[in-house]
């Protein structure tokens, strides 16, 4: 007590500029407020007022004026049931789906990986985040091309071709191959974390079980799992999440059989102009995403991985696999062929062929990457490689990547260490990992059109907009896996 | 004031009321009195009320080549090739075109100005409703149509604003298939058994132009239940909920398991790809054509079937609102519309790309194909191309789209659900 109040505001002021922590914690604070609070605050204002296209509907009203419109449409019009249930539902269930498929099939590998004396780890290891790397839609139109059947007419897919038999729909398009092709892809996540969580399991504690008499399958079950919970939670949920908005796959192989998820349906709105209902939807699905990553924390509490209490010495032991180490090895191998190998020989195949579907070796050419412009071929463009258009773009792509990468890389490492040293203050920074949402990026687009004056070339590529494979769960992941290198 | 005139001026006045609700109730468009800022810029580039219909060429390029660029926002992949031919003609002028797809193109330009941002000097894309209400109608383009070619556009292709291209939406089938006759003879057989799974069409709520499509049929409604009642001899029988035979043809379509697919080019091939032992029809722009030369598809059009054979949609070009280089986009817009040299008797010889063919048609080359049409009466058509006169057609009305569109979608939407 006692110190006069200016004394204290300077004193307080003193210590802001003495801990750069604080600092910095500010700053983010003001830049992801700015970046996550201004386009929320856009989003609800074009959800509840109304859009130059209610007009149809609404003749008299007044575009900007306030309105429930849209609610009304997409929660109990009668559109609903197209625009919001009927999506929701087939969401959910790829989203469980995706999950419970990728989360066990990457906490398995990466237990091979980590714990065993599985053969060539070093190069499955390397192979294992590929297709992480590539677009998730790479493996659906890998999908299409093998499966694709006359459905959609056109070339014959490789099976048809080899084979004389159409596949059937549900094999070639919808729920089955959207399940399987995500999985392929986002099983990384679970692969990623679970790894990093086993590298600090202690084997002295496994020993300890066993010298306690616990089988080798009690001690993984019993000691090691649950050690794991917080990776694997953490790997549901961010699997989960990014399923429920993802686009790519689910337009490539939903399409065809009219089977539409809730992110194909909102961008069928924002694409068609109704942003209102688009704008509703997202909102819903922001909401959806709060709820898994509260539900995340509150089971979890908010380490991301438990701190085991051993004495001096901290060694890994691996398991011997016995007489399954060469069948698992031969599985691995398989499974890693067919998610990285597969689908870049099959589309590089396809990019050989002079007409679609057929794959005989006769009928191959360079063309599309070396060819000369002008040839009555391609409606006379060059060869990618040789396309000043494609060219550029593919330099935008790069510089986009380059910074895109740094920024969240940088960012998300400070904001990591921040949620660690920092007291107060830190759960409005957890809130401030939203943006990992895919409409946000919708909103970005719109929302640096206003706030950056003058042209340039980053600024033109973004139209190309919503449907791109994104890096916006990077800034979550990096917080995510630093702080786990960080609580090491 | 005598009671006559009094009577009169009130007269008038009813009637002037009358007139302007008439005008609300069609939603007819008009363009408003442009704000200062952009009056100023109208002035200053001779266009709007200031355009006086006179050009002098020499000196707008002597200006355009001062100002050295002009960006275009263009609904067209192929305009890139047009702004390369336009660079080799105008080396000084660089011209860039960005490919945005007809919605993004819209989007973009309403963005930018509504944040005050004046980036682009030509915008052209289709999308009718948005193009005249929501960019015209809303001062974000200006309407200019070159001197030379005033008398040789019809008015409808040039207001209230200038038509670039005219293209269509057609019913294709395989021509290998049914090398005598199509297939059907009239739109309804397609929303019967035999045609199960079997009609492919790009996602009119991913394309403008399939979405222009879709809302014309329904906008036909009456010729569709005559076509009907040729066909069955019975008059057409609503289903539940379905107000009119226009969007009974819909909601009877996507009931037959129509397919609906991302990509045009993947429509078009579904249909044509040769060697199909029951190939599907499917419905999309008349240009894909095209892919008979170039990627050896074999698409027929259903020249005759019953009611309409071809849906007419126009894509636009206009100058930008506060362009920043208004002399080269009138210098574009020029090229765009061909050489003053082509007329309605030039014989143009394949490869249309070189020589004299190229010289003659210059921003018109990449369109000019079957399944095009310029907006001048006096070019003719390229090979293969006079099937477009003798195709019945339906027109996309803008106004028809910007007041019914919407939900034409709506009801897409909830049916295509299924």
């Amino acid at each position: 007590m006692g110190q006069p109040e200016g004394t204290s505001i300077y004193f307080q002021i003193r210590r802001l500029f003495n801990s750069p922590e604080r600092l910095l914690a500010v700053f983010f604070l003001g830049l992801l407020s700015l970046l996550v609070i201004t386009p929320l605050i856009e989003i609800f204002w074009d959800a509840l007022s109304y859009q130059e296209y209610d007009l149809a509907y609404r003749p008299d009203a007044e575009v900007g004026g306030f309105t429930l419109f849209h609610l009304e449409r997409v929660f109990t019009g009668r559109l609903s049931r197209a625009l919001f249930y009927k999506p929701l539902v087939n969401s959910l269930m790829i989203g469980v789906g995706v999950t419970v498929l990728a989360v066990s099939m990457g906490s398995a590998l990466a237990w091979l990986m980590v714990r065993t004396d599985l053969p060539f780890r070093g190069f499955f290891g390397a192979m294992a985040v590929v297709p992480y790397m590539m677009p998730s839609w790479v493996l659906a139109l890998a999908w299409m091309t093998m499966f694709k059947n006359d459905r959609i007419g056109g070339s014959d897919g490789l099976f048809t071709f080899y084979f004389g038999v159409q596949p059937p729909d549900w094999i070639a398009y919808g729920m089955l191959p959207i399940i399987i092709t995500l999985s392929l892809h986002y099983y990384a996540y679970a692969y990623l974390l679970v790894s990093g969580a086993l590298l600090t399991v202690d084997s002295e504690l496994e020993e300890a079980g066993a010298i306690c008499g616990l089988s080798r399958s009690q001690q993984l079950w019993r000691i090691t799992a649950p050690l794991l919970l917080p990776a694997i939670g953490s790997a549901v949920v961010l699997t989960f999440i990014r399923i429920l908005g993802t686009f790519g796959t689910p337009a490539l192989l939903g399409l065809p059989v009219r089977f539409f998820t809730f992110s194909t349906q909102i961008f069928v709105s924002l694409n068609a102009g109704s942003t209102g209902d688009g704008y509703v939807l997202a909102v819903v699905l922001v909401l959806m995403a709060i709820v898994f990553i509260y539900i995340n924390t509150r089971l979890l509490g908010v380490r991301r991985s438990f701190v085991t209490v051993t004495g001096k010495g901290f060694r890994q032991r691996r398991i011997p696999l016995g007489r399954w180490r060469m069948p698992l090895a031969i599985l691995i191998g398989f499974f890693i062929v067919s998610t990285v190998f597969a689908p870049l020989i099959l589309l590089a195949w396809e990019s050989l062929l002079i007409t679609p579907g057929e794959y005989g070796l006769g009928k191959l050419t360079l063309h599309f990457w070396i060819g000369e412009a002008g040839e009555d071929f391609v409606d006379g463009d060059a060869g990618v490689l040789r396309n000043d258009q494609i060219l550029a773009a593919l330099w935008n792509s790069l510089r986009l990547g380059f910074f895109a990468a740094g920024i969240n890389g940088v960012a998300g490492l400070l904001i990591s260490w921040l949620d660690d040293v920092q007291g107060p203050g830190k759960h409005c920074l957890c809130a401030l990992h939203l943006p990992l949402h895919r409409p946000w990026r919708h909103l970005f687009r719109d929302f640096f059109h206003q706030l950056r004056p003058h042209a340039g070339a980053l600024r033109h590529l973004c139209p190309a907009g919503p449907y791109h494979h994104g890096q916006e769960p990077a800034l979550y992941f990096a917080d995510r896996n630093i702080g786990a290198v960080t609580d090491r | 004031m005598t009671l006559s005139k009094t009577l009169k001026t009130l007269a008038i006045s009813a009637g002037l009321g009358l007139m302007l609700g008439g005008l609300a109730q069609g939603q007819m468009a008009t363009q408003p009195t442009p704000p200062p800022e952009m009056d100023a810029w109208l002035k200053a580039a001779k266009l709007g009320s200031y355009d006086t219909g006179k050009h002098d060429w020499a000196e707008i390029e002597k200006l355009a080549i001062e100002e050295g660029e002009v960006i275009i926002y263009s609904a067209s992949s192929r305009m890139g090739k047009v702004a390369s031919a336009f660079m080799e003609k105008y080396p000084g002028i660089k011209a860039t075109s960005y490919d945005l797809g007809s919605v993004k193109t819209i989007e973009k330009t309403v963005r930018e100005q509504n944040a005050n941002l004046f980036n682009v000097d030509i915008v052209t894309t289709g999308g009718s409703g948005q193009v005249i209400h929501e960019l015209w109608a809303k001062n974000r383009i200006v309407n200019f149509v070159p001197d030379m070619f005033y008398d040789r556009i019809p008015a409808e292709n040039r207001e209230p604003v200038l038509i670039r291209v005219l293209e269509a939406v057609v019913f294709m089938y395989n021509g290998e298939a049914y090398p005598d006759q199509p297939p059907v003879k009239n739109m309804w057989e397609l929303t019967e058994a035999p045609w199960k799974g079997k009609v492919v069409m790009k996602d009119p709520l991913q394309s403008l132009t399939n979405y222009m499509g879709v809302a014309t049929l329904v906008q036909n409604a009456d010729e569709l239940a005559a076509a009907y009642k040729r066909y069955t001899g019975k008059d057409i029988v609503l289903s539940d909920g379905v107000p009119d035979a226009g969007y009974e043809y819909i909601y009877r379509l996507l009931r037959n398991d129509l397919v609906i697919l991302k990509s045009g080019s993947k429509s078009a091939a579904a249909s044509g790809k040769p060697g199909q032992a029951k190939p599907p029809t499917s419905f999309g722009a008349m240009t894909y054509y095209r892919y008979n030369f170039s990627r050896g598809l074999v698409n027929a059009f259903y020249k005759d079937i019953d009611p309409a054979a071809k849906i007419i949609y126009p894509t636009y070009t206009a100058i930008a609102r506060q362009a920043p280089n208004p002399n080269a986009a009138k210098l574009f817009t020029a090229f765009l519309l061909g050489s003053t040299e082509l007329t309605a008797d030039t014989k143009l010889e394949k490869p249309y790309k070189e020589g004299r063919s190229a010289e003659l048609l210059l921003g018109l080359l990449p369109y000019f194909e079957p399944g095009s049409k310029s907006p001048r009466d006096d070019v003719p058509f390229p090979e293969g191309g006079d099937a477009w006169d003798a195709m019945k057609a339906w027109t996309v009305d803008p106004d028809f789209m910007f007041r019914e569109g919407p939900k034409v979608r709506d009801f897409w939407i909830q049916e295509s659900a299924g």
